[in-house]
């Protein structure tokens, strides 16, 4: 096994282990049922050409899994962006790999930090000289699941974000559109 | 009745030697065997020439002779015997005992340091030399204080962009005197990482200067892989100087995105009331 390989595994792991511990506190096997509901609203239902937007993956009782995806892009090499959400009544609980990135088999770097509660600082990115990629439609970058706590509505956004080519210049992306989370 | 002859060795060759089996404060001592000796004896003393003491040491060619005076000189020779009677001194050879190193403080510094290391321990004498196992650990000035006192004035690279870092990790340093007895003192000096150094993106204004975030993280994962030798390779992203941009710089950054330098470590408070 080549050093290279061996700290790619390496990183996986460690990247793996901070993003699980990054959203504080127990998920409780991923089933939502304490009574609140929780449901995510996209700003931008069909996006355009070169757009970053969010969805709904998923929702299981008090659990959201919000998908950041990008819309018809060329030359992706990674991406970068703070994810900003209600702390009143939303947690951070995990992320899952997209597919954006993974096109081709790659290996991708994702690091996902929790600095201070209602921020997520995310940075996914493909490793060394691994090509482009193109994205046709709709895709997947991440996803992120969400824990709501109490009945509430706030948005959920993106800031300092950046979709990168190869040679990590900024691509035009044309709209970034969160949305907003409820919890009844 | 044949007389049986028994000759002597005319000289005997003796030599100091710094094999690792050497003890600190102790002196290596070996000689060429002399032909027909059944045993040889050391001579020791503290004067060119006067040998006040010595010792049988059987029929042996070396040998490890401990106790000598610290940060004294003193001088052997050797001589063989057998029934026949002894050899005359062999050559004679002179030297302080090992030196030994005690501890090194401070016992640890960060990438881009510039400081005096004292090292203390005892048999330092003057013209002495020291090395580290890191290249990029610099001993620009060493300044042997007294047989018990080393300064080093030292420099933890990267004091410049662009300068390989030094290895994060403990190191070796090994001092050998003029008379080229010599020790090692292991994992004596610690190489840590300068945390100062992750923000690999600045410079163009904007929330990304002075704080871990996605476009440092994307740096290193552009250049991950890259190797010291390689064009892609720059050292500036190489946190631990191991010579590869790879897992163990990338772990650096994890843990720490969305935190802001207060001058001395990253956290969110040092952040702007927007960021925190």
């Amino acid at each position: 096994m080549t050093k290279r390989t061996m700290y790619t595994l390496l990183l996986v792991l460690v990247t793996a282990s901070l993003a699980c511990g990054g959203g504080g506190g127990s998920d409780g096997g991923m089933t939502g049922g304490t009574g609140v509901a929780g449901t995510f609203s996209p700003a931008q239902a069909n996006p355009g050409p070169d757009t970053v937007s969010m969805g709904q993956q998923s929702a299981s009782g008090n659990l959201v899994t919000v998908a950041v995806n990008l819309t018809d892009t060329a030359s992706v090499y990674g991406a970068l962006f703070d994810m900003t959400y209600p702390a009143s009544f939303v947690e951070y609980v995990s992320w899952s790999p997209g597919t954006v990135l993974e096109a081709g088999g790659q290996q991708v770097n994702y690091i996902v930090d929790a600095p201070t509660s209602g921020r997520l600082v995310i940075s996914a990115s493909r490793l060394g000289a691994a090509p482009e990629t193109n994205v046709t439609g709709t895709e997947t970058l991440i996803r992120i699941t969400f824990r709501v706590t109490r009945v509430g509505s706030g948005s959920v956004g993106f800031e300092n974000s950046a979709i990168v080519d190869e040679q990590l210049q900024d691509l035009p992306i044309q709209l970034w559109a969160g949305g907003t989370l409820g919890a009844s | 009745m044949p007389v049986r002859t028994r000759t002597l060795f005319c000289s005997v060759l003796i030599l100091l030697t710094g094999s690792s089996v050497i003890f600190a404060g102790s002196i290596g001592l070996a000689w060429d065997s002399a032909s027909g000796a059944a045993g040889y004896r050391v001579h020791y003393g503290t004067n060119s020439g006067a040998y006040t003491s010595s010792i049988d040491v059987g029929n042996v060619t070396d040998i490890v002779f401990s106790g000598p005076a610290d940060c004294t000189t003193s001088y052997f020779a050797v001589t063989a015997y057998n029934a026949a009677g002894q050899s005359g001194y062999s050559n004679e050879v002179a030297s302080w005992p090992r030196p030994t190193i005690a501890s090194a403080s401070p016992p640890r510094a960060k990438q881009g340091d510039l400081l005096t290391l004292d090292l203390a321990g005892i048999n330092f004498q003057n013209g002495a030399t020291v090395e580290i196992d890191n290249p990029n650990v610099v001993l620009d000035e060493v300044t042997v204080q007294s047989c018990d006192s080393i300064q080093i004035a030292t420099t933890v690279e990267p004091t410049a962009a662009g300068v390989m870092a030094a290895e994060v990790g403990r190191f070796s340093m090994t001092i050998t005197n003029p008379d080229l007895q010599t020790t090692v003192a292991n994992q004596i000096f610690e190489v840590q990482v300068n945390p100062a150094r992750f923000d690999v993106v600045r410079g163009a204004g904007g929330p990304s200067d002075n704080r871990l975030d996605g476009r440092d993280a994307l740096l290193l994962s552009r250049l991950f892989g890259s190797q010291l030798g390689e064009a892609e390779f720059d050292p500036d992203v190489d946190f631990n100087g191991d010579g590869w941009v790879d897992g163990g710089d990338l772990a650096y950054l994890a843990g720490n995105l969305g935190k802001c330098w207060n001058g001395s470590g990253w956290t969110v408070a040092a952040c702007p009331q927007g960021l925190r």
